[in-house]
């Protein structure tokens, strides 16, 4: 199953629902309403909302979650600063369920998660692959994005980089003498996925861009493409860079990619930093847990534009996880 | 990167580990005379903010630059060096986590930190033998031995490995080798552990070898020190960016500086001083001098030795331009703003004028020129004509003050300004000069980059996480400073270059942490001055803005400069609104009385 655009207002009759857990999460961004407001709260047993406890801007828009599913609604208090505490709350909410055997299916609006708790996620489902379980992967794109700003230039989702960890469950196998190729999804933020290369330093790059007509709006092809060459020209000054397309909406044609790019030096440590749409960072995560050598990186940013983040859109994708 | 240097930008900075030993001994100017103790036997320290120069030294310690600056063989080196650089992904696993607080983070994180030590330790032993002769007899039969030492090693820290046959090497490098091998496979299996403990709330026992630094390391490069064809001296561990450390692991590097076994090896480590703490998993404190020395370069080279500073600058210049095939000196490489220099000169005359008549401030005429003609310059600019703005940032020494003791920041702004002459010129030629309108130009949009880029999007702080309010505070901060600076310089004040500040009371919380951050984002500078109480004695913090942000507030970076004591409320009100706090200082004159010139002294810079 691959729905592509669909209008929101025709997420009810799609097989997927009803389901029995439901899981989002809350955010600054208004988009994280758009799915979980179109749907029919009778199509849910149970909604799991992520709430980040150290950002202090998601709270309405939690609140306003929890209010459309009212009794049916728990949160996971996930953290930024702390991945540990973000893993062991994701999976005592929903591994006890996942275990029981009866649940037959799982819709996930991966929309506004950051990276780091989504690729947490995958890696805990990943344990129940061998499950009769259905997974279903929602996400809304944004018709805008840096919405106080027009020229492509000026645009802006956040700014600096406050360092730089290993996702958890994602360590990879990186040895102590080999170089480093470092693969990237760039997205709109240039400044943060350069700061990534300052600190990783890698002596390989792989730059991917938003193949034309992939993108999960065309209207931010444009921006992608000026931001890669904002990226690549710095890139050009650290390492040898090999610039390669992606589908921004295919996972697993980006978990293909990594595979494909891994193969331009066998002997170096790949360290990957998911910069790009949320679809494309499953992908990330799918190539990660099938080669168990890849390394995965994240970089929380100093700050976000959290009053003109996005403008949500009003179609929706969704397709099957399979691991 | 040679020959890039000939054929492209003279200027570009290469990371150092990437560069070949003849390109760093070209390139390397001697900084050793400033910091003698990186050189010696025996533990230390070497802090400097991102780009100035560390990794560049450590580089240059390496044994293949080492041979050229010796013009010896490798057994007669006065030490052996391997360079170890703390990745920012690579030791400080999210999954460690797990064991935070418990005695196991320890333990497991020694044994990782050893074994990943021991492969680059090997590696670099490996890369070496390219320096001697592999298949001599007593080379080969020292380094068969070491093997078997290796061996025995390990087995006394548990590995259960040893049960193969041992092969018989053919030359040096296949024993080295096979001991990478070997380390690779123990590293491997702390990797598979961290991945059964990912998401497991329940501590794993880990069932596999663990080494510590004094049952394994240590003794590995004791043994290693003694092989025939390595030098006589201590072998130096260049542990390069060690803040990119955990918490724990940086105890556990502690605990071996605490070991004071630095005859036979030394460690040196480097940091971009945000290195976590300097205590041991005992709780024991490592101290200097009793245990390691330590040298910060910002330091050194923004407190009392602005000509070593200048020097330096200078040589590394001259050496790119020379390697580029361009005869300039890097004064005329970098020329001023003649119209902008001489109208100072003349002010500088007139200045020397009103001195000889009498109506002088300092002890000298000179003095008075050189404290007043640029600030009464850049004064004139800003009263008659409103066109402070165009006070020109050029020449090559306000380059040098303008990049605040950091190599980097001199060689990036260069850069970019030689990659923006060569886009406008049609001559494939190098050119023979950076026009002054350039440099001003490339200058200012660094000074943008380096502060709106990071900090001054605007926010409100209502709902922030603490993080990003916290940012948001510390442009506040910088604002107040530099207005602050900015209308001491358009004073009459007899000190009108102020460019540092001290606190004359106890810093409250939020003012330490602030100022912190500044510090750890290398907005600030951290130096030490007398205590304003002069009878009490001592010394206290002081902070120097970096000069790098000089352009945005129009400030003079050249020469001595003064420091302003503040208590900590004024401080408090920068932060909480920069524009209101100034416009109170200026209001009330705090600024130019009397009293308060008597607070500033001369700085070095």
């Amino acid at each position: 199953m691959f729905i592509n655009n669909q209008p929101l207002g025709e997420i009810n009759n799609n097989s997927f629902l009803p389901t029995d857990i439901f899981i989002c999460s809350s955010s600054f961004e208004n988009r994280c309403k758009a799915i979980p407001e179109s749907i029919d709260p009778a199509n849910i047993v149970r909604a799991l909302i992520l709430k980040n406890v150290n950002i202090g801007e998601v709270q309405e828009n939690a609140d306003y979650l929890s209010n459309l599913f009212t009794d049916k609604a728990h949160f996971i208090n996930v953290s930024t600063q702390s991945c540990i505490e973000t893993a062991d709350n994701i999976a005592d909410a929903i591994v006890p369920s996942i275990s029981n055997t009866s649940l037959s299916s799982v819709v996930i609006d991966i929309t506004t998660f950051t990276h780091e708790s989504l690729l947490v996620l995958i890696n805990i489902l990943n344990k129940f692959k061998h499950q009769k379980l259905s997974i279903t992967l929602l996400y809304t794109s944004a018709i805008e994005y840096s919405t106080d700003k027009k020229a492509i230039e000026d645009k802006w989702l956040s700014s600096g980089v406050s360092g730089i960890r290993t996702v958890l469950g994602y360590s990879g196998d990186v040895k102590p003498l080999n170089k480093t190729h470092l693969i990237m999804f760039v997205g709109y933020e240039s400044s943060r996925s350069s700061k990534i290369i300052e600190l990783i330093e890698p002596s390989i790059i792989s730059l991917g861009y938003g193949e034309a007509g992939t993108s999960t709006n065309s209207n931010h092809e444009e921006a992608s493409s000026y931001f890669h060459t904002v990226v690549e020209e710095m890139a050009k000054k650290h390492a040898k860079v090999y610039p390669f397309p992606f589908s921004c909406s295919n996972p697993y044609d980006v978990k293909k990619k990594i595979i494909e790019q891994c193969s331009i030096d066998k002997n170096a440590n790949i360290v990957v930093a998911p910069m790009n749409t949320k679809l494309s960072t499953i992908g990330v995560g799918l190539a990660a847990l099938e080669l168990g050598t890849i390394q995965l990186c994240y970089a929380p940013a100093i700050q976000y534009n959290t009053d003109h983040y996005s403008k949500p859109g009003n179609t929706f994708s969704a397709f099957k996880l399979n691991f | 990167m040679t020959k890039d240097i000939v054929t492209n930008n003279p200027f570009i900075v290469t990371t150092p580990e990437d560069m070949s030993a003849n390109d760093a001994f070209i390139l390397f100017v001697d900084v050793f005379s400033d910091f003698p103790k990186i050189l010696e036997e025996g533990h230390s320290f070497l802090h400097g903010p991102r780009g100035s120069g560390k990794s560049m030294m450590f580089r240059y310690l390496k044994p293949d630059c080492q041979l050229l600056r010796c013009k010896s063989t490798l057994a007669e080196l006065p030490f052996y060096s391997i360079y170890i650089r703390v990745k920012n992904t690579e030791l400080h696993l999210s999954e460690m986590q797990r064991l935070d607080g418990k005695h196991a983070t320890y333990i497991l994180n020694e044994h990782f930190m050893v074994i990943h030590f021991a492969v680059v330790a090997l590696g670099a032993l490996a890369n070496d033998c390219e320096l001697i002769d592999e298949t001599d007899k007593n080379n080969l039969e020292a380094t068969s031995e070491l093997f078997d030492s290796f061996i025995l090693l390990l087995e006394h820290c548990g590995w259960d490995g040893s049960d193969r046959e041992k092969p018989n090497f053919a030359n040096v490098s296949d024993i080295i080798s096979s001991m990478i091998n070997i380390c690779e496979s123990i590293y491997s299996e702390v990797k598979r552990y961290c991945k059964r403990i990912a998401f497991s709330k329940e501590i794993i026992p880990y069932e596999d070898a663990l080494c510590g630094y004094l049952d394994f390391l240590f003794p590995l490069l004791k043994k290693i020190k003694k092989l025939p064809f390595m030098p006589k001296g201590a072998i130096y561990l260049l542990v390069d960016d060690a803040d990119n450390l955990s918490v724990s692991q940086t105890k556990i590097l502690n605990s071996w500086v605490f070991t004071r076994s630095s005859s036979d090896v030394s460690l040196k480590i480097s940091t971009q001083q945000n290195y976590s703490t300097y205590t041991t998993p005992t709780g024991a404190r490592i101290e200097t001098p009793h245990d390691y020395s330590e040298v910060n370069i910002s330091t050194v080279y923004t407190a009392s030795n602005k000509d070593k500073y200048r020097d330096r600058i200078r040589a590394i210049v001259k050496k790119r331009l020379v390697l580029s095939g361009i005869e300039a000196e890097p004064e005329d490489f970098f020329p001023e703003n003649v119209e902008q220099e001489t109208r100072i000169k003349q002010i500088g005359e007139e200045i020397r004028k009103r001195w000889e008549k009498g109506e002088g401030r300092g002890y000298r005429a000179q003095d008075d020129v050189d404290r007043y003609a640029r600030p009464d310059y850049i004064k004139s600019l800003a009263g008659s004509s409103k066109k402070s703005s165009t006070y020109s940032y050029a020449g090559f020494d306000q380059l040098i003050h303008l990049s605040s003791g950091i190599v980097r920041y001199f060689l990036d702004s260069a850069k970019n300004m030689y990659a923006d002459v060569m886009s406008t010129s049609d001559s494939k030629y190098a050119p023979h000069e950076i026009p002054h309108s350039i440099q001003n130009r490339i200058v200012r949009k660094d000074a943008d980059d380096f502060f709106f880029g990071e900090l001054n999007k605007k926010r409100k702080e209502e709902g922030r996480s603490d993080n990003d309010l916290q940012i948001s505070q510390l442009s506040n901060l910088i604002t107040g400073l530099g207005g602050m600076f900015r209308a001491i310089l358009i004073s009459n004040r007899s000190e009108r270059k102020v460019f540092s500040f001290a606190i004359s009371d106890e810093p409250s919380k939020q003012v330490s942490e602030i100022i912190q951050l500044g510090v750890n984002y290398g907005y600030l500078q951290l130096s030490t001055i007398g205590k304003k109480e002069k009878k009490i004695g001592g010394r206290t913090r002081l902070y120097i803005l970096n000069r790098r942000l000089a352009p945005n507030y129009t400030l003079d970076p050249t020469g001595f400069a003064g420091y302003q004591f503040l208590q900590n409320h004024i401080l408090e009100e920068f932060i909480k609104d920069p524009e209101k706090a100034l416009r109170k200082l200026i209001n009330k004159k705090k600024l130019t009385s009397e009293e308060k010139n008597k607070q500033m002294s001369i700085l070095d810079y």
